[in-house]
């Protein structure tokens, strides 16, 4: 028994059988490499909004996002206590501590001399505090807070797995208790804390109407305080929802979103559940709602957070309301990632060379359209990035100018580029703003000049290097919205460099052999920080070195890697090449068998040091009947190697130009022809991979080679030599059956043609009318007639 | 001198022997018959978070002799925050007619929960489980549920873990006296056809879902909610199988959005009388609509390229789905069951066709 036969046949059975759905997962795709880009998303100052930085591939942001409350909480608390005590101090004060910790707190207010050491929360400088200050309501506050927390859910503290106590008789009378606290006390910082928590209790004790009330009456905005009244209006928009009042519900929730970013994600998602938000009246139905600009600025901002369309407009619009406003930044950015996205990426694809890192769009009419709307939409906010930036009320005016900047260099404008950047580097800036733009001086720098030549390599170098080392530095999985990264911006920017604006500019050119060592140190950076982007292939670039190039460029290269002098920049694209030398070695010593140039492939040959490259597993000139590529025969038995193989042909041919070949030194070509095709035992000497399912319409003959590979000319005519070569009919018959073989490779279904067409012209052989008419009683025909199918199928059908 | 028998003795004798006679025959006449099979239960899922019916829901339920429901209480997702598992989704309830029903409450936990968690978590989880189905019972006034459902795409990775939480659930509800309450799982076709590889849960019975068999993700597939070419595929061990099986088949449709070829999310309000009104959307073949140019929709954006593919639960499919597995079953399930309870998709469907797949199995 075959059992290396067996063993694939069976693991081959399982993977059949095996459903998709248990097979294991793979990497998960990070949600923010699905573009190319450039422009880092995290520019803006306020990272409250670091859920909504743009992804196109999700309809919503993750409604898992960790609840901050407790801890903006505790920073107004420590506010309160005049930073002398820190935001966790308060927390812990407050979040953790029980009921009864807190009563004996309180239980010290009655003595003349308030002792904290006698307390539970000695520890703790909150008690010393508010005992110094006798703040009674505060204390007061917090314990009965502690009461009402069972009747609530309160963020992260409450056991997931204990459903809140629900008992309206109780929570009425907590929030009997909570009215008079409010009205018994004048500190404001207490009263508005009492407000929040009469409308939660309210709103969870399904008294709607008292919760929208008391968020009217009772509860007070104060910036110092913003969390809480952010909080509470939440749950004041709860309320109207309930009461089946979706335009006010919606609009109580754009303040609270506006108003602070404590439950942003929540308020966002219950603001789009309720909204239609390209329905124009109804935009202008909320719009009429927002009692100034501010909000209407807000409201606008929660519309178009979740939009992958152009949104220059509203974008715009809010700009003109309220500039000062902070998710303005935000939604600038998101703007530059979405041209980044729509526009830059499919211009890249569409550009010649290097590699497609992103899929894009297919090319429909319609669709042609797009990608002007998307550079219309570009230059219009590159004008107005520009006028922001130039506007007093715009407090981070480099971020403003910075993207002009960029969106000039993605429409091409590079001067418009420059000057805008030139403006952009005079201006404050953070770390991150000022490595942007020096990031968006090298696009530019490289996009602009006319050449890349050496003089230019080496001005760039310093710059290059440097993004080089930022991403190597950046281990950066900053997990945005609980996503989790698998590779970091600077390393997507350095990659996206590498491959997609440098390697093109080198294929313009026509200098590929630089187009291959960019690509290669684009894919660098992936295996030397072990960082793995979905469905990035870290053989790309021997990918690309074996079917992109052609054996002029092979011998560049190596040629530029084996020069002891290199320019600094020559010396820095070297220097990190994942493809060893062995390796082109083998490609280029392969593009010369490719073009049966065998003396000169045999030179390349014999340069290769690890002997596994040389390595053919079954005889090349083997020549069995049926194309298994992978049976072993017993003329298998042995060693083969590519050197012996390709010499043996360099001297066949050699025999053959010269008219000396014998019909069996001919038949002995033909087949080392035949076996370095696809459907030969040989064919890794002038492939790297031979997928074993492609159909008879599948194969690219758009190169000679691939033409050659896929339909045996060569063999058919050396063949067809060896045969009129020879007088003995059973050799004639091998010969014409060899033929018919090569011949057949040779029949491609058309587009339109049907199976049943094709299965008809695909049996007719030409040679086997010739084969069983002339060669039927031979010995191999009978061999033949035993074993080929086809030959037996067209004896039948035509007898 | 014996005294010879009178007259009477004689005819008491025939009469007698007579009577033995005809009584043996009877006796030997009466053969046990088999006991009238049970017709199955017809029941609906509950799958929204708040338990409120509708008027046509109760209108429906009544008329479809509808006596059980299976209402999800939560679902357990994993909180990669605290790193542990949590309910989410939890059932709410506004509406007493709960109470006419035998209430199967459900519990969905998701395949990654299974994947992350530790296990010596398990046991904790079973209890936290069966604990939070006790308060929710309480909260609703409910009797103690004769039947747990468990729901769950475990895979061969999660299969260990998936079946030692069933083993402590049943183990939890035998310690706190509820060795009546039987527990079941969702069973896919799948499941069930690979079971050497993903194994047999170690319930009382299984459920098997008749639907979601196909490859949603795959722009090229036809119907993944039911396909009945891919149901063919998965029945032939369904008698086989070791557990009994109750069955469930789907009411449902939605829309399936592709985007640049790739699979991008679920939409399920978007009535098909909105693509065809839409110039921007081009009618493909089959059940694909295509979007020439950007387009908004209700409250949904598409590109130009996205398609759409319609998925539903058209009643000839359904039925003939429900009549294959009716042939296929060992033995007649004692609970079949429709996915899901909404206004949307009752109304898809007269109560004579819904009746009929009910009625598949009687």
């Amino acid at each position: 028994m075959n059992w290396k036969i067996f063993l694939i046949v069976l693991i081959n059975l399982l993977f059949i059988v095996f459903p998709y759905n248990i097979i294991g997962c793979g990497p998960t795709p990070d949600t923010y490499d699905e573009h190319t880009t450039f422009f880092h998303n995290d520019l803006p100052r306020s990272k409250a909004y670091r859920p909504f930085y743009f992804i196109n591939d999700n309809f919503l942001y993750n409604p898992m996002a960790r609840d901050t409350r407790a801890d903006e909480f505790s920073e107004e608390w420590a506010g309160y206590c005049q930073h002398k005590v820190s935001a966790q101090q308060a927390y812990k004060f407050i979040c953790t501590s029980d009921s009864s910790a807190i009563a004996s707190v309180v239980a010290q207010l009655a003595k003349k001399q308030p002792n904290a050491s006698t307390t539970r929360l000695y520890d703790n400088p909150m008690t010393s505090y508010l005992l110094q200050k006798k703040d009674t309501a505060a204390l007061q506050y917090i314990l009965f807070s502690k009461h009402a927390e069972v009747y609530r859910t309160v963020g992260d503290q409450s056991d997931p797995w204990t459903l809140p106590v629900r008992d309206s008789l109780a929570i009425n009378q907590l929030i009997q208790e909570g009215l008079k606290g409010y009205f018994t006390t004048r500190n404001r910082f207490v009263k508005d804390r009492y407000a929040y928590q009469l409308m939660s209790l309210t709103f969870y004790n399904g008294r709607n109407s008292d919760c929208i009330w008391y968020g009217d009456s009772l509860l007070k905005y104060n910036p110092s305080t913003k969390a809480l009244y952010s909080a509470a209006l939440s749950y004041q928009a709860g309320s109207l929802l309930q009461q089946k009042r979706p335009m006010e519900a919606a609009y109580t929730y754009s303040r609270a979103f506006g108003i602070s970013p404590v439950g942003s994600v929540k308020n966002y998602v219950s603001f789009s559940w309720i909204v239609h938000r390209h329905d124009p009246t109804e935009r202008q139905k909320l719009l009429a709602l927002c009692r100034n600009d501010r909000e209407k600025a807000d409201l606008l901002a929660l519309l178009i957070l979740g939009s992958n369309t152009p949104d220059g407009a509203a974008l715009k619009e809010i700009y003109r309301l309220a500039p000062g406003a902070p998710v303005l930044e935000v939604l600038a950015v998101r703007e530059v990632n979405k041209i980044e996205k729509f526009y830059l990426t499919p211009h890249l694809h569409k550009t010649p060379g290097g590699l497609t890192l992103y899929t894009s769009w297919d090319d429909e009419e319609d669709k042609k359209a797009r990608p002007d709307k998307w550079l219309q939409e570009a230059k219009d906010l590159s004008a107005f990035y520009h006028s922001a930036s130039l506007d007093s009320n715009i407090s981070n005016k480099a971020l403003f100018e910075t993207a002009a900047a960029y969106l000039s260099y993605i429409t091409r404008d590079y001067t418009q580029a420059d000057a805008y950047l030139d403006r952009a580097v005079t201006l404050p800036a953070s770390g991150i703003l000022k490595d942007q733009q020096a990031l968006t001086r090298l696009l530019i720098a490289i996009n602009k000049t006319p050449s890349v030549d050496e003089a230019f390599e080496s001005s760039i170098l310093p710059s290059v290097q440097w993004l080089e080392k930022k991403a190597a530095d950046d281990k950066g999985t900053t997990a945005y919205n609980e996503f989790s990264r698998t590779c970091s911006n600077w390393q997507q920017f350095y990659r996206n460099l590498m491959t997609e604006v440098l390697a093109k500019r080198y294929h313009q050119q026509g200098q590929v052999y630089k187009e291959a060592l960019c690509i290669g140190n684009g894919e660098r950076m992936n295996s030397q920080t072990g960082w793995n982007i979905y469905g990035y292939d870290p053989q790309q670039t021997k990918g690309f070195i074996h079917d992109s190039m052609s054996t002029a460029d092979l011998l560049a290269l190596d040629g530029l890697l084996q020069r002891p002098q290199k320019s600094p920049w020559d010396a820095w694209l070297c220097h990190h090449f994942v493809v060893t030398r062995d390796e082109i070695k083998t490609t280029i010593a392969t593009a010369y068998i490719r073009e049966y140039r065998f003396k000169e492939a045999l030179s390349w040959l014999r340069k290769i040091k690890d002997p596994h490259q040389l390595e053919l597993e079954r005889n090349p000139f083997g020549d069995p009947i049926r194309d298994w590529q992978d049976t072993t025969y017993s003329f298998d038995k042995g060693s083969f190697d590519k050197i012996t193989y390709i010499s043996t042909m360099a001297s066949l041919m050699d025999k053959a130009r010269n008219k000396t070949a014998a019909a069996t030194g001919l038949y002995k070509l033909a087949t080392g022809y035949y076996n370095m095709t696809y459907y030969g035992r040989a064919w890794a000497v002038v492939k790297f991979y031979r997928p074993s399912l492609m159909g008879h319409e599948d194969m690219p003959e758009t190169t000679a080679f691939e033409k050659e590979y896929y339909n045996c000319y060569t063999a058919e005519k050396y063949y067809k030599q060896a045969m009129d070569a020879s007088h003995n009919r059973n050799f004639r018959a091998r010969c014409l059956f060899m033929m018919a073989k090569c011949s057949q490779k040779q029949v491609k279904r058309g587009a339109s043609e049907s199976w049943d067409h094709f299965d008809k012209r695909f049996m007719y052989n030409k040679y086997f009318p010739q084969l069983s008419h002339e060669y039927g009683n031979t010995e191999f025909y009978k061999e033949a007639f035993n074993t080929c199918s086809y030959l037996r199928d067209f004896v039948r059908k035509n007898k | 001198m014996d005294t010879p028998p009178g007259p009477f003795f004689h005819q008491w004798k025939n009469v007698s022997t007579l009577t033995l006679l005809c009584l043996s025959l009877c006796f030997c006449s009466c053969r046990s018959r088999p006991a009238a099979p049970r017709a199955p239960d017809h029941a609906f899922y509950y799958w929204r978070s708040v338990f409120s019916l509708t008027f046509l829901e109760k209108q429906s339920l009544q008329a479809l002799h509808v006596n059980k429901l299976y209402v999800k209480f939560f679902d357990v997702a994993w909180d990669p925050a605290t790193e542990q598992a949590k309910p989410i989704a939890i059932l709410g309830i506004r509406d007493t007619s709960f109470y006419h029903f035998k209430v199967t409450p459900v519990v969905f936990i998701t395949n990654e929960t299974l994947l992350l968690i530790d296990t010596l978590s398990i046991a904790p989880l079973a209890a936290s489980i069966v604990d939070l189905i006790t308060q929710l019972q309480q909260r609703g006034h409910l009797p103690s549920p004769n039947e747990i459902q468990l729901d769950c795409d475990w895979t061969a990775a999660t299969k260990d873990r998936y079946f030692a939480l069933i083993r402590a659930v049943r183990g939890w509800l035998d310690t706190h006296q509820q060795k009546t309450c039987s527990l079941s799982a969702t069973i896919r076709l799948y499941q069930c056809k690979y079971r050497e590889k993903t194994g047999v849960p170690p319930v009382d019975k299984g459920l098997l879902m008749c639907y979601n068999m196909g490859r949603l993700k795959d722009p090229n597939a036809r119907n993944s909610i039911l396909d009945p070419d891919e149901l063919n595929k998965y029945t032939s061990h369904l008698s086989s199988y070791p557990l009994t099986l109750d069955v469930a088949f789907p009411i449902f449709d939605w829309k399936v959005l592709f985007h640049d070829q790739k699979y991008a999310g679920l939409i399920e309000d978007l009535p098909a009388s909105t693509l065809h009104n839409c110039p921007a959307v081009r009618i493909d073949k089959d059940n694909y609509y295509s979007f020439l140019r950007d387009t908004s929709l209700e409250n949904y954006t598409f590109q130009a390229g996205d398609r759409l593919r319609d998925e539903q639960s058209d009643y000839a499919a359904v039925s003939d789905a429900a009549a294959l597995i009716s042939r296929q079953l060992k033995n007649p399930p004692s609970t079949v069951i429709l996915y899901h309870l909404a206004p949307a998709n009752l109304s898809k469907y007269s109560t004579h066709e819904l009746e009929n797949i009910f009625n598949r199995f009687d």
